[in-house]
């Protein structure tokens, strides 16, 4: 699993690297970064966390493990 | 153009239209020492960098809360006289949570709620909305008129809160009541007794809350209460080891209070001025009107035009150099979003009400950083329906001749219409 943030919808909040700075990063332009690694089975009470958190809807979890 | 100095920001004609005051604020001084110890910062760029620095610029402390005092200005943020503390020690005790609060504190309890505001969670609401709205309009519609703040815009979000917090029914008047009493206190400057009458029904709202959440113990309950009820805040860290314990009801008190209170009127306010500005542009009503599609942009644009929210606080934990300015530690720094909304860097022709801007939904009206509206989702949902509804069933709107001033409430942080008379034509 890994996390996509939808940068289209993004209006750069910065909720989801204040809530969860080690998934998300700010980057220079306020813009979210995401940790370029998949998703363990532990994380992911911290990523549902994580997508609750954006107000508008961005983020999501892809199954597919590698992104491409 | 008038120098800086020459403007009464507090004064009641500087409230009525803070316009020209903040863009001499954003050419001659974007961080500007207002009074002694008080920094206004008017620009798009710093208030963003304020906002996502809440350890230099901090919330707690009473700081996000300015204590506007009419023409003197902003006052300490006091304890509250002794006889308005006497009634409010009747309720749940107060607890910092989320406005009030800072991180790490502010994170974990913000962790809290977010789940239950988010996009999907609110849309889930929709239909309920629906019905809420056209029971308002079905109350005036035949009549062909309507004071839009009073009949409308007041009581959408305010029977909004109350079914997403499970009140039932029968509690809906008293609920409504105590609301509306209780949040006088945000409205601007109160008499003595106005005070006291405001206290009185924070108490029983609080007490009210208090039982609710005790009932939603007992029973589980499908709503904001409810979830937290169910809710686990991280309360300890000891290594790898994360311990967890429940909200106490006083926590959850203060969460909810803080929904109905920044929920309530902040929509009431952006409704009422984004029909004021529709009908001062016909033609972007007749585009809206035709295509519903574009309410959501043109929410946007009347959150940034005319922002329900102009000014809350922070305070500096240490000196620091801010857009050119020195600010010691200790100083009251206040953020301008209605300002920065109008920043000519940011928005062109920032006066101009356009809903058909392209960067629409940059601005701060909702704020930005850790403190970003955590019920933007649902402003957004329910002003949407409530312009949806409105322009089904309604058209012609305009102005009731003779009987509108377009005066604004006395207040330093909400920008609110204090009446709007409307005359229409049914569908
Ligand atoms: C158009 C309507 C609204 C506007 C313009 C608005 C504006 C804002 C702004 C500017 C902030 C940031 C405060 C800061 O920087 O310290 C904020 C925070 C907040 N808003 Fe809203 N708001 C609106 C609707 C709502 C609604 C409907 C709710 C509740 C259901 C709500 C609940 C809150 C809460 C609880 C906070 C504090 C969040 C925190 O400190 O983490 N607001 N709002
Ligand atoms: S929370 Fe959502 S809108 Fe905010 S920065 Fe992250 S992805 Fe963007």
């Amino acid at each position: 699993m890994r996390i996509k943030i939808n940068l289209k919808t993004c209006i750069k909040t910065g909720q989801c690297y204040y809530m969860h700075p080690d998934l998300v990063e700010r980057g220079q332009d306020d813009s979210p970064i995401v940790v370029d690694r998949e998703i363990t089975e532990g994380e992911r009470p911290d990523a549902d966390s994580l997508i609750g958190s954006c107000p508008v809807g961005a983020i999501r979890l892809s199954r597919k493990t590698q992104s491409g | 153009m008038t120098s800086l100095d020459e403007f009464r920001p507090f004064s009641e004609e500087g409230i009525e239209c803070p316009y020209p005051f903040y863009e001499a604020l954003r050419s001659d001084a974007p961080v500007y020492e207002a009074a002694p110890g008080v920094f206004f910062v008017g620009s798009y760029e710093l208030i963003n960098k304020a906002l996502r620095d809440p350890h230099t610029f901090k919330s707690g402390e009473g700081a996000a809360f300015l204590n506007f005092q009419g023409e003197s200005g902003l006052a300490a943020p006091t304890k509250n006289p002794k006889e308005i503390q006497e009634i409010l020690s009747q309720g749940p005790p107060d607890r910092d949570t989320l406005l009030s609060g800072d991180p790490p504190a502010h994170t974990r309890f913000r962790s809290l709620v977010n789940r239950s505001l988010s996009p999907g969670r609110v849309a889930r609401w929709t239909p309920v909305i629906e019905e809420v709205v056209d029971e308002l309009i079905d109350g005036f519609i035949d009549t062909g008129e309507v004071e839009l703040v009073s009949q409308y815009s007041m009581l959408v979000p305010l029977t909004v809160v109350s079914l997403t917090l499970g009140v039932p029914k029968e509690d809906r008047d008293r609920y409504k009541d105590w609301s509306i009493r209780s949040v006088k206190t945000l409205a601007g400057q109160l008499t003595r007794e106005e005070a006291l009458d405001a206290a009185r029904a924070s108490t029983d709202l609080g007490n009210y809350i208090a039982a609710r959440v005790e009932s939603a113990r007992k029973d589980p309950q499908e709503n904001v209460i409810g979830d937290l009820v169910g809710a686990h805040l991280l309360d300890a860290t000891d290594g790898d080891e994360k311990s967890y314990r429940p909200l106490d009801t006083p926590e959850i008190v203060s969460i909810v209070r803080q929904l109905l209170v920044a929920g309530q009127e902040t929509v009431n306010y952006l409704i009422s001025s984004l029909m004021l500005m529709l009908i001062r542009h016909p033609e972007q009503m007749e585009a809206v009107r035709n295509d519903f599609g574009l309410i959501p942009q043109m929410v946007e644009e009347g959150i940034r035009a005319e922002s329900p929210i102009q000014a809350l606080g922070r305070f500096a934990t240490k000196d620091v150099e801010f857009g050119g300015v020195m600010i010691p530690a200790g100083s009251r720094v206040v953020m301008l979003y209605g300002c920065a909304n109008r920043d000519e860097t940011k928005f062109d022709q920032a006066e101009d009400f356009d809903i058909f801007r392209d960067n629409v939904r940059e601005h701060v009206g909702f704020g930005a950083g850790p403190h970003y509206c955590i019920g933007s989702a649902l402003a957004r949902l329910e002003s949407r329906i409530a312009f949806e509804r409105l322009f089904s069933r309604i058209h012609n709107i305009r102005l009731a001749e003779g009987k509108n001033d377009f005066r604004h409430n006395y207040s330093f942080i909400f920008r609110a219409l204090k009446e709007l008379h409307l005359e229409f034509d049914k569908v």
